[in-house]
């Protein structure tokens, strides 16, 4: 009697969970087609071109960071040698970094 | 005898990776964990299913430009750390994150949030002072980032192998 009672809990659970809803853009279901619909839109340009706007100016700054003409960013050295790639040459040569 | 030393690979590598983390910030913390709002919520909020899924889609492909920024990122980090003339300087390297992080926050803040208006930080709320905030704190980081590059312009040193000049 209890096992019976304990698969018909099961089998509600599964039964309940069952009717999950497919609402994927590439679900062939109704609500993903309205996904569909809702994304590719006549919004679409002017969506996709605010997501994609502030990562080209990103890309721009960053270009310009990178190949900006001489400034503060360059100079003559003035210190010892701090990179890794040092200490790695250092540990391999037995000397210390 | 003195060494030209470039700072600018590691600066951009910092920045991108910057741009990167914040970026994450954002969606990870704020669209996803605390749900305050979604990349087009002002458009399309977020009340049923559908318009749930379609902020879903414009939400990976947020999440899938930054991830491309992470991944520039470290793209740049890799060549800079193989070039001798780039002084490996943990201050300008903070910096430039800092820095990274600050402009995305002042740059998706700016277009978004108050000039496209595809979303703001506390939807609920529509534009509000958390916009302002959001800005704000782009502001401080940009100006810590550039204080932190700036102060170490001086002190980050080339490596050992770098080409040298008389």
């Amino acid at each position: 009697m209890m096992r019976t009672i304990v698969l018909s809990g099961v089998f509600c659970a599964l039964t309940a969970t069952f009717n999950a809803v497919h609402a994927c853009p590439v679900c062939n279901e109704p609500l993903g087609q309205q996904v569909r619909a809702g994304i590719f839109d006549e919004t679409f340009g002017s969506n996709l071109v605010a997501t994609l706007f502030p990562f080209a100016i990103f890309l721009g700054v960053v270009a310009a960071i990178h190949g900006g003409g001489k400034g503060p960013c360059e100079g003559q050295d003035v210190g010892p040698q701090t990179s890794p790639s040092a200490a790695n040459d250092a540990r391999t040569s037995g000397a210390r970094s | 005898m003195t060494s030209a030393r470039n700072r600018r690979p590691l600066i951009a590598a910092g920045t991108l990776l910057g741009i990167g983390m914040g970026g994450f910030v954002d969606g990870i913390l704020f669209h996803q964990i605390l749900q305050l709002h979604n990349m087009l919520s002002a458009r399309r909020p977020v009340v049923n299913l559908v318009n749930s899924e379609i902020n879903m889609f414009w939400d990976g492909l947020f999440h899938a430009l930054t991830w491309t920024m992470t991944a520039l990122g470290i793209a740049l980090l890799w060549r800079a750390g193989q070039r001798p003339e780039v002084p490996w300087s943990t201050r300008t390297f903070l910096g430039s994150l800092a820095f990274g992080w600050g402009l995305f926050n002042l740059v998706e803040g700016v277009i978004d949030h108050h000039l496209l208006h595809v979303h703001h930080v506390v939807e609920s709320l529509g534009p509000s002072v958390w916009d302002l905030v959001f800005l704000a704190s782009g502001l401080v980081l940009i100006a810590l980032g550039g204080l932190l590059i700036r102060r170490d312009r001086h002190s980050a040193a080339t490596r050992p192998g770098a080409a040298s000049t008389p």
